[in-house]
């Protein structure tokens, strides 16, 4: 019987061979080509994708405002930022192996020694020539070691960050490699990883408007375009444009990631180049907003209560924005260095963009408007007289500015004389004739209420309210008042400096059209962007010689617009809107669960949570300590300074479309009283320097292309 | 050395297992390098010893050291008549226990806050006992432990044939596994299993018991899959039964091992790429590729060919193996022998089915071939039973031992 068992038991055993041997078949023999073709992958190395450089930032001229230069990465290895106890140890076996430590040396010396390299001499020396402090160091790589901890922990197992090296420093210039490759060269736990880092050139007083670029997040990735292509798409961990031009140009200015595979022998597969981005070229000019922001930095700091303010300029014919200042602004870098003071600055706020995000109350700019509605609609012949008493109907609502200032009156006004001297009478008289809703239907067409066109994410639209507008923010319907003060730009109105120098761009060429700020390779094939229906021709008629008037005219109150350059004049609407002085601290009565209560002095409502985040209190009350400018109960409100206008050749007929190139601007000064007085000085200055500027750009152009025409 | 024709008939298959073994492993070390610093111009300054360890490669040094002790080992277990070791297996048995206990008294005691010093973690599993930098595998030497104990309990007794008399040895193969379970070394744990059964089988326990036991194990594996499994030991055995899934996240991941073992196989053919050739010898591309993985690697070199001449040697180990037993008319011997068989080849067959995706991936090396310490010591030890029970004369006064009739009265 055991001999049988025996033959059995060796039969059972070649069975189980057997089958080995068929599956061997199977593999080795029969589907070896299925298995030659899954070689074919995974000797193939996972592709690398090469990054691609940015594209740059031009302005007007052509000159280079943001690039992208090439920078360096310090990268240290995860086994040093840990201080894993087996990472040390590996090095000093492999520097013995390699014969870079005698073959008999203890492991033990050698892990010494490497330790004590890395304390005495890698951390102060990267130090010292990067700039950033041994304790920063440190923490940022305590803060590495944090985050793939974590990662490892969700993972439950080593994971390949632990053999990775991470950058500790980013972005440091030639001179700083260069330093690191003579001193730390031979630290194998080092490395330096070539990348590029956007760079500003001497652009001043354009940090609002070219933005920054910022690590990608994750609602970017969430509504990137390309997020399929692997070549174009954001990827955690790189940058992007986060604000300003840089975002709003994002498309363009990103590029088209290369694409390498290789064999396992590192011969090439596959190899697709990286595209650099489209360069963006702005219609600011840099000189001009340079010189533009200046002026208007002199003005606010010239004003009584200096606050901030803004200038725009645009071409008429193209829409072309040439000057988009705001002020107080800031130097790009002291965006990262110095952000906590910026945002303090309550009452100059200067990261706020004031030339296209600032909504203010329009003012009389708004009188253009209703008088062209007001002619249009039929309510009002340009022959009509109204007969301003300093007041509507009762001296104490519904004054004419005039009866504030010097407790006269205009007279009788005919629409030409009402734009010249802004009088309120004339315009409380039209709105109220042509009723809330029309008039705002009116303010639509110019621009108002929407968006002019740049394409930031700062801009605002403004508001032009409509019933549902009202009933859903101040719980009402239009009334009769409404009329009159949306006629005169006070209410609920109001508008960005962009859209008001678009309106003078309007009232000009008598259409609406949005604004352009920058051009790609690709914009000359996008078809023509939209423009609005042609405006009126009579009530535009009317309204320029009225306009034309107001700055060129004895006693208009732009006079002190009239510009100096010989052949060009400026036409204008001044206006002084309502202002609220900005409230800089607050008093809250903050009430804890316990029962304590206390006032507590902060400068806003956010300030104060998060000073006491620790402990939060129920705010049940709140009053305003400090307000700027200092304004009690009672006193005159101050009003923003305004004046909107455009240029055009002298010798242009009365009322006509402007003859020659044609510039809208819209200038605003916070705080800064009469229009006439202070915003037009600085319309001037500013559009003097504007048509110094571009006929020079002309002639040179001219110069450099045709013989000049000689009359 | 004195060694019987039958002897060296299991010898030599050996000897060309070893040497097979050795050869590759020293071929997948050709082409290493560890990559943490760059090369130095110094390095020319090195000692001819360095630059010889370098050019042998440490794992082929390793392994050679470990074959040679191995030897040294198998030719003292020759020495002594292997009925001597009939005497001490009980001893053997339980000092072999009494390690595997150290190692779960590890695992139960850190929750006291005491660690045993030479219990080593590593991937948190206590497998071996390690003396400074030197370790073994108690689990390795349990195998022979458990044929030397089965065969002395077995040799004299009829009892087996029937139900109460399986009880014993169960227990005796039971109680290490239950240990190795908390370790845990899942493949050693299921090898232990053939083991009992062969030996029970071939000193002619009935059939129908053996079956009944297989087949309830059958029906309670799903169970088991569902219910007492951990989740790793799970993606094990999905890892077989996913090996052609077109998911290439699975392929990547859990996958990996097994296809890139599969592609290193196919590249091989029919005749292979050649000694110390092809892609997965140039790259680094098979994890464990000189240890539990290395029959793949010899299928890439060698082809199907070679594939088919490892399997022949372990065949002929399998037929020397049956022709000693039957030679012998002792039942320790008898036992011994197919116990020892059983051991070395039930292993072969679970690695190289792991290598081929028939069986789980389990970490077992193949015997004599991949690269190891203490398994390749256990191997050693028992080849050595082997060898010894071979090299004896038969006794000449003796019933044949097991020969009894179906119905169990003796002939």
């Amino acid at each position: 019987m055991f001999e049988s068992r025996l033959k059995w038991f060796s039969f059972l055993l070649g069975l189980l061979a057997l089958a080995i041997v068929l599956r061997l078949v199977d593999i080795q023999l029969l589907h070896a080509a299925d298995y030659e073709l899954l070689a074919g992958r995974i000797l193939t190395r996972a592709p690398v994708l090469l990054p691609a450089v940015r594209g740059s930032i031009l302005d007007r001229d052509g000159q280079v405002l943001v690039c992208d230069e090439p920078a360096y990465d310090v990268c240290v290895h995860y086994g040093v930022l840990s201080g894993n106890d087996d990472y040390l140890p590996a090095v000093a076996r492999e520097l013995r192996r390699r014969g870079e430590r005698p073959a008999g040396t203890p492991l033990r010396e050698i892990v010494a020694e490497l330790r004590m390299q890395i304390t005495e001499v890698m951390w102060p020396r990267l130090a010292a020539i990067t700039g950033v402090s041994v304790a920063d160091l440190i923490e940022r790589g305590e803060r590495i070691r944090a985050r793939v901890e974590t990662i490892r922990q969700a993972a439950g197992q080593p994971v390949r960050e632990e053999r990775m090296f991470h950058p500790i420093v980013e972005s440091v210039d030639e001179s700083a490699l260069l330093a690191i490759r003579m001193e730390l060269e031979r630290m194998p736990w080092l490395t330096i990883t070539p990348g590029s880092r956007r760079v500003v050139h001497d652009a001043d007083h354009l940090a609002h408007l070219l933005g920054r670029t910022g690590a990608v997040s994750a609602e970017a990735l969430e509504r990137d375009p390309d997020r399929d292509d692997e070549r174009r798409a954001l990827r955690p961990g790189e940058r992007c444009g986060v604000s300003g031009i840089e975002l709003a140009g994002e498309e363009q200015l990103r590029g088209v990631r290369g694409r390498l595979v290789e064999d396992l022998d590192r011969r090439v597969i596959e190899h697709a180049d990286q595209q650099r981005g489209s360069d963006v070229r702005l219609t600011i000019s840099a000189e001009l907003q340079r010189r533009a922001t200046e002026m208007l930095g002199d003005a606010v700091a010239n004003s009584i209560y200096p606050a901030g303010g803004a200038a725009v300029v645009i071409d008429v014919a193209t829409r072309e924005v040439l000057v988009l200042a705001s002020w107080p602004d800031y130097a790009s870098e002291r965006f990262s260095s110095d952000y906590a003071a910026l945002q303090e600055d309550l009452v100059g706020r200067p990261l706020l963009f004031r030339a296209v995000q600032a909504q203010y109350a329009a003012g009389s700019t708004c009188k253009a408007v209703t008088l062209v509605a007001a002619l249009t609609e039929g309510v009002t012949t340009p022959s009509r007289t109204v007969e301003c008493r300093g007041f509507l109907h009762t001296p104490d609502a519904f004054r004419c500015w005039i009866f504030n200032q010097y407790g006269s009156s205009h007279g009788p006004m005919d629409a030409e004389l009402a734009v010249k001297n802004s009088c309120n009478i004339y315009f409380y008289v039209m709105g109220e004739e042509l009723g809330p809703s029309k008039l705002c239907e009116w303010f639509t067409q110019f621009g108002l209420g929407r968006p002019a066109g740049t394409g930031l994410i700062e801009e605002s639209p403004g508001i032009v309210p409509s019933e549902a507008w009202l009933l859903r923010h101040r719980e009402r319907t239009f009334q009769n008042a409404d009329a009159r003060n949306f006629a005169v730009g006070q209410g609920e109105i109001t508008i960005t400096p962009l859209q008001a120098a678009n309106v003078g761009a309007t009232i000009a060429s008598g259409v609406w059209r949005p604004v352009k700020l920058y051009d790609t390779d690709e914009s000359a094939s996008d078809p023509p962007r939209e423009a609005g229906p042609p405006l009126p021709a009579v009530g535009l008629r009317v309204l320029r010689r009225g306009m034309w008037r107001v700055v060129n005219d004895e006693g208009g109150t732009a006079e002190m617009a009239k510009l100096a350059t010989p052949g060009v004049v400026m036409c204008g609407k001044t206006g002084s809107a309502q202002a609220s002085p900005i409230a800089i601290r607050w008093r809250f009565r903050c009430t804890w669960p316990g029962g304590r209560e206390e006032w507590v002095v902060a400068a806003s409502r956010d300030v104060l949570l998060a000073a006491l985040a620790d402990d939060p209190p129920t705010i049940v009350d709140a009053e305003i300590v400090e307000r700027y400018p200092p304004w009690q109960p009672g006193d005159r409100l101050p009003s923003h300074a305004w004046l909107v206008g455009y240029t055009q050749d002298a010798d242009t007929p009365p009322g006509d479309v402007p003859r020659g190139r044609s510039y809208a601007i819209a200038v605003v000064i916070e705080f800064g009283g009469g229009g006439g007085r202070v915003a037009g000085p600085l319309a001037r200055r500013i559009m003097e320097a504007v048509l110094a500027h571009e006929g020079a750009a002309a002639t040179s152009r001219d110069l450099g292309g045709a013989a000049p025409q000689t009359p | 050395m004195n060694l019987t024709r039958l002897a060296w008939g299991v010898a030599l298959p050996v000897a060309f297992l070893l040497v097979l073994g050795m050869v590759t492993i020293h071929a997948t070390e050709r082409d290493e390098s560890l990559g943490v610093v760059r090369p130095n111009p110094a390095a020319e300054l090195r000692s001819l010893a360095d630059r010889a360890v370098e050019w042998v490669g440490p794992q082929t040094l390793r392994q050679a050291f470990y074959v040679l002790t191995g030897v040294v080992l198998m030719l003292a277990a020759m020495t002594p008549n292997y009925q001597r070791y009939g005497r001490v297996a009980y001893q053997l048995y339980w000092a072999c226990l009494l390690l595997l206990a150290l190692l779960v008294a590890d695992r139960f005691l850190q929750h006291y806050g005491v660690d045993i010093p030479f219990v080593p973690v590593r991937r948190n599993t206590r497998r071996w006992i390690q003396i400074v930098s030197f370790q073994v595998q108690p689990s390795e030497f349990v195998k022979p432990a458990i044929v030397l104990a089965l065969a002395r309990y077995l040799r004299y007794r009829r009892n087996y044939r029937e139900w109460p008399g399986l009880l014993m040895p169960a227990l005796m193969t039971l109680a290490p596994m239950a240990l190795i379970h908390f370790q845990p070394d899942l493949g050693t744990l299921l090898m232990l299993l053939p083991l009992l059964f062969a030996m029970l089988f071939v000193a002619g326990a009935r059939v129908r018991h053996l079956a009944t036991v297989v087949v309830l194990g059958a029906v309670a594996l799903p169970a088991f899959y569902f219910l007492g499994m951990a989740e790793y030991q799970k993606k094990r055995i999905d890892v077989v039964f996913r090996q052609n899934d077109p998911d290439e996240s699975w392929q990547m991941n859990e996958g990996y091992q097994l296809r890139q073992s599969k592609i290193a196989l196919g590249l091989g053919g029919a005749t292979g790429e050649g000694f110390a050739r092809g892609v997965f010898i140039e790259h680094d591309l098979l994890p464990e590729e000189h240890n539990d993985f290395i029959f793949a690697i010899i299928g890439h070199q060698l082809g199907f060919v070679g594939c088919v001449l490892v399997i022949l040697a372990y065949g002929l180990i399998v037929f020397m193996g049956i022709e000693i037993a039957t030679a012998t008319n002792d039942p320790f011997g008898r036992l011994l022998v197919i116990g020892v068989v059983v051991m070395i080849v039930m292993q072969a067959l679970l690695n190289i089915g792991m290598t081929l995706g028939l069986t789980p991936i389990t970490g077992m090396t193949l015997p004599f071939v991949s690269a190891g310490g203490s398994s390749l010591w256990a191997n050693f030890f028992a080849l050595g039973l082997l060898l010894n029970v071979a090299n004896r004369r038969p006794m000449l006064i003796a019933n044949p031992p097991f020969e009894q009739a179906p119905d169990g009265s003796l002939r």
